[in-house]
């Protein structure tokens, strides 16, 4: 390494600390602020823009459906027109709205801040999104997250004045105490770096099966009690381990996410060990 | 003027990677342009401006990403050091050797965040990450190298153009 080389890299290092820092201590909260008012706009056209590329590219990999779901979507291209996709984009929105009147219908002590995803986490180890809300809208940290179904999405992990940045429940980091709605049985529904929810803590015993209904269970109080967390995909037992493997897929689609609403009403708990 | 090109290119980068590429999973992952950008840049351009425009790139990433801002910065110096080894000579072609270096910048790159990530509190995950992230995110950056890597010499013709006596 050159004399200059490893002077460039000794001020870079010690810049990036710095600012690693002043960022842990949220000090830079109000200039990440700025950036994201200024290219939010710019992101949000673009994450719509390329989510009919990337369900394209998607459907390119399931080659064995494609040709039965390309008759289908041919003979369905004919039909529309320009006047239908817009009719068709209008009726979605008020199936939104309409989805979520149902959500805060059916928690009526709760209350919810609606709350649009405009970007997401480029990095490949952490599973996030960012929303149009922030400080100024009554987001803090610790907030549940829900879709407009009422599912679980996540929760709030960073906060600045207009933005937030929600950790999703996939995300490796990410662990809900939950139980199987069934049997009551509980655990701990973690993700991964493969994206897979698994369900954890499920001794051999408990009851569980495929297609049961996943929620939170509350305990921890980081999350409210009976949000659905997804379905039971699959379930593995040996006589050799103490618990049964048991892979959950998500209700919400997390990777399509476009509204989600935010629950100001719950407190999350910050529980102390003993 | 070229610092400003670099600048421009750089926030744009970072905005596609925030809105785009996570929607694009290829083996699970999705790419990191901004890597491949500047390491294509250093090998393209050479040091003396990447030490200018990997700074720049790692600060516009961290502006709009997630994480704490210095992250994707202190990720990104191994891409300098390791575009070093171009003097070593150990590949003939220079190509060749730019898809070599991502897959150990990618290596580096991750690793680092997952060293930052543990450091500040959280869990990682170390068992399965190489085989479920690294791995695949380096052949997917690979795969992105002739792309970027052939339009950044194509856009350089300021370098070859010969110089007057």
């Amino acid at each position: 390494m050159s004399s200059r080389t490893g002077v460039w890299t000794l001020a870079v290092m010690a810049l990036a600390v710095f600012l690693l820092a002043l960022s842990r201590a949220n000090l830079l909260g109000p200039l990440q602020n700025v950036v994201l008012t200024i290219f939010s706009p710019l992101q949000n056209a673009l994450t719509r823009v390329s989510e009919p590329a990337a369900d394209f590219v998607s459907d390119i990999r399931r080659t064995d459906e494609l040709s039965d779901e390309n008759q289908a979507l041919r003979a369905e291209n004919e039909r529309l027109n320009a006047e239908v996709a817009r009719l068709r984009e209008n009726e979605t929105r008020l199936q939104q709205l309409s989805q979520l009147l149902q959500v805060k219908e059916a928690h009526p002590d709760e209350q919810f801040l609606a709350a649009n995803v405009f970007a997401r986490e480029p990095s490949n180890v952490k599973e996030m999104v960012a929303i149009d809300r922030g400080k100024r809208d009554g987001v803090r940290e610790g907030m549940v997250v829900v879709t407009e179904g009422g599912s679980l999405v996540g929760s709030i992990t960073r906060v600045y004045d207009d933005y937030a940045w929600v950790t999703l429940i996939t995300d490796p980091n990410s662990a809900v105490s939950a139980m199987i709605q069934e049997s009551r049985a509980q655990g701990v529904v973690s993700g991964s770096y493969s994206r897979r929810l698994t369900m954890e803590f499920l001794l051999q015993a408990a009851a569980v099966n495929e297609g049961d209904m996943v929620l939170t269970s509350g305990i921890g109080g980081a999350f409210p009690p009976g949000l659905v967390i997804g379905r039971v995909s699959a379930v593995e037992s040996s006589r050799q381990e103490i618990f049964k493997d048991v892979t959950v897929e998500p209700l919400a689609s997390l990777s399509r996410l476009e509204t989600v609403l935010v629950l100001t009403s719950f407190t999350p708990l910050q529980l102390q060990g003993p | 003027m070229r610092y400003v090109i670099a600048a421009v290119l750089v926030l744009l980068v970072a905005v596609v990677e925030t809105s785009v590429l996570p929607s694009f999973r290829v083996l699970g992952v999705h790419a990191n342009l901004m890597l491949v950008l500047l390491l294509s840049w250093a090998m393209v351009r050479g040091m003396e401006e990447a030490m200018v425009v990997v700074p720049m790139g790692g600060l516009a990433l961290g502006l709009m990403d997630g994480q704490l801002l210095g992250a994707a910065m202190l990720a990104l110096i191994p891409l300098v050091l390791l575009t070093e080894i171009r003097e070593a000579r150990i590949i003939e072609g220079e190509f060749l050797l730019a898809v070599l270096l991502i897959l150990l910048s990618t290596l580096a790159y991750e690793v680092i965040i997952l060293i930052i990530l543990r450091v500040t509190g959280e869990t990682v995950q170390w068992w399965g990450i190489l085989s479920r992230v690294v791995v695949p995110a380096a052949i997917v950056n690979a795969l992105l190298v002739p792309p970027v890597y052939g339009l950044l010499w194509l856009g350089s013709r300021d370098l070859r153009r010969p110089r007057p006596l």
